[in-house]
């Protein structure tokens, strides 16, 4: 009894003297509860029907208590967009991890030092713009009166609706992805190979390795593991890829072809009649298995001694 | 003989086509600007001829003039720059204080407190959530909605956080030992003593904010609070003709397609102006962060 209250007050006088600690702490961690822990308590309402004049505590559990899901389930156009949603994921990966390693290579092999820093300039730059920036940049480019389509007509051609095909609005999307993001993160390619040791390269040129043994052998070894990591993590976000992007360069004609989970709530909830019940089913039901891949994704990267991210 | 000469020079076949293949790649990053410059500068007339253009044969600025007559793109501008400036005042404010407190060791409540931070990188409540909390707190349709609840990126802040970890703790034992507050040893000791990764993240943030559209697309229907970005996908994506809207300049009809990538080009100037000299710091943070996490 008398040990117990040592403890409090031991641990009340270190409470208090990190009183600091608390202050610094204080206004992040109010604006974690309030933004971020608040909406998770508001996923309650996934097993509600939910009544705007009794906001989400007071509307009403529904009937049965996964009614929402139900609904859900029986939707062909969730699934659509559910199996999409990997489908795209899928070849986002595909197309998204190897093409700022070969970037990287070809970077890393370049002779002139002003030349790369220029190129790496314009490489990286439009990862700092907007998916609405470059939805125009790509309409201006695309479009049926676009400048494409002017070079086509100008070799003798017909012109074609890039942006209208529905089995072309896809590869559309990945090769715009890649031209907006390989650059910037070659970036992280290039420092990895950076971090070699030039000795190895010296060793291996003694040993009469030309070029191309040099980077299969050392530098392709030096950058595996930044390779692992970021392939792990991008499959652990396999279901977060494109909302923006698809916002911004998918019209209406060729819409279904590129819907997923995350654009299918937001036209379900902010462009049709909203259901807000129904639509934070649809959303629990995403961030679960989102969960789920991700702590698949760090347990993978740990098993591989790779450190994981947690 | 021969093979000092190539020692010498150093120049390989593969070097040549290395070059080739990066300019070419280059050249694809750089097209798609290209084209939009070129159109932003022609007229109608040019452009219904659909001739071989590869720049206009009577460069006008009309288009631009248009967006400044009959859009509101000024205004968007402005309330851009209010939104990046605030927001990245509020993010680092967010950023800093809590990365200071989660990188000080030994209180009570440490672990809590960083797996709180953490476990919302893994799960959070979604859109929907979200935006019935921000209508519960009344901001919907106040210019608060954009500034204050997408302020903290837990990924940043763990950046910073693992920066201030890294300080010497004996520092902080000195100055507290000449008798400063410990608001003075964060503000005037330790701040200035991770002054590049803050460098970093005001960087980051504020490209983020410059390019915020989504948001604001839900908690703002009135236009007159829109961010550029909102304006600007306004004038790509509306079906009536924004064109049509311009008051015509005698003799040359308004053209849409014109006034479009002018909007783009004016739109995107602010980043094209100064990523050239910022990008070294742009990859110093990234390189930063992949280091540390």
């Amino acid at each position: 009894m008398a040990e117990m209250q040592a403890n409090r007050r031991t641990l009340w006088r270190r409470i208090v003297k990190n009183r600091w600690t608390y202050l610094f702490l204080l206004p992040g961690i109010a604006f974690m509860i309030l933004f971020c822990y608040v909406p998770m308590y508001g996923l309650t309402l996934a097993f509600k029907d939910f009544k705007i004049s009794a906001g989400i505590l007071g509307s009403p559990w529904s009937d049965p208590i996964y009614k929402n899901f139900v609904t859900m389930i029986g939707q062909d156009a969730f699934w659509r967009a559910f199996f999409n949603t990997f489908r795209m994921g899928f070849w986002y990966i595909v197309t998204g991890f190897p093409a700022p390693i070969l970037l990287a290579f070809l970077l890393n092999e370049l002779r002139g030092r002003r030349y790369k820093k220029v190129l790496q300039t314009v490489y990286t730059f439009p990862n700092f713009l907007s998916w609405v920036i470059i939805g125009g940049l790509m309409t201006t480019l695309f479009s049926s009166d676009g400048f494409v389509n002017m070079i086509i007509r100008a070799l003798g051609g017909e012109a074609y609706g890039f942006l209208t095909d529905t089995s072309l609005i896809r590869p559309m999307l990945y090769a715009t992805n890649v031209w907006k993001g390989a650059g910037w993160s070659a970036i992280l390619y290039l420092a990895a190979m950076a971090g070699i040791s030039p000795e190895l390269y010296e060793a291996a040129e003694v040993d009469g390795a030309n070029r191309f043994h040099k980077m299969l052998y050392i530098t392709w070894p030096g950058i595996k593991p930044t390779a692992v990591i970021l392939l792990i993590l991008a499959f652990g976000g396999i279901m977060n890829n494109g909302f923006d992007q698809i916002l911004n360069m998918v019209n209406p004609v060729v819409q279904d072809a590129a819907e997923n989970i995350d654009t299918y709530i937001y036209r379900k909830t902010f462009k049709d009649k909203p259901n807000y019940g129904f639509s934070t089913a649809m959303g629990l039901s995403k961030s679960v298995i989102n969960f789920v891949f991700l702590l698949a994704a760090n347990k993978i990267a740990k098993l591989l001694g790779e450190g994981g991210v947690m | 003989m021969a093979e000092r000469k190539r020692k010498l020079h150093g120049i390989e076949p593969f070097d040549i086509v290395n070059v080739c293949i990066l300019t070419l790649l280059m050249l694809v990053v750089l097209i798609p600007f290209y084209f939009t410059v070129v159109q932003s500068f022609m007229t109608q007339q040019e452009y219904i001829m659909n001739s071989t253009t590869l720049w206009p044969k009577d460069p006008t600025l009309g288009n631009y003039r248009d967006i400044f007559v009959a859009s509101t793109m000024l205004r968007s501008f402005g309330n851009s720059v209010f939104y990046t400036v605030t927001g990245v005042a509020f993010s680092m404010f967010l950023t800093t204080t809590l990365a200071y407190g989660l990188s000080k060791k030994d209180y009570p409540g440490r672990a809590l407190f960083q797996n709180m931070v953490v476990f919302t990188m893994y799960f959070g409540g979604g859109l929907i959530p979200f935006f019935l909390l921000i209508k519960q707190l009344g901001m919907i349709g106040t210019r608060w909605s954009i500034v204050i609840p997408t302020a903290l990126s837990v990924f940043n802040m763990i950046i910073l956080r693992n920066f201030f970890e890294q300080l010497p703790p004996d520092l902080d034992e000195a100055a507290t030992l000449d008798g400063a507050s410990p608001l003075r040893i964060f503000w005037q000791i330790d701040l200035p003593l991770v002054k590049p990764a803050i460098a970093t993240l005001v960087l980051f943030y504020a490209v983020g904010r410059w390019n915020e559209w989504f948001y604001a697309s839900l908690f703002l229907g009135d236009a007159r609070l829109w961010p550029v970005q909102l304006e600007l996908r306004q004038i790509l994506w509306s079906s009536t003709s924004f064109a049509s809207e311009v008051p015509a300049e005698v003799g040359r009809p308004s053209f849409s397609e014109g006034i479009k990538a002018a909007a783009v080009m004016v739109t995107m100037l602010p980043i094209m102006m100064v990523y050239p000299f910022l990008q070294k710091y742009f990859v110093k943070g990234v390189m930063i962060g992949a280091i540390k996490s």
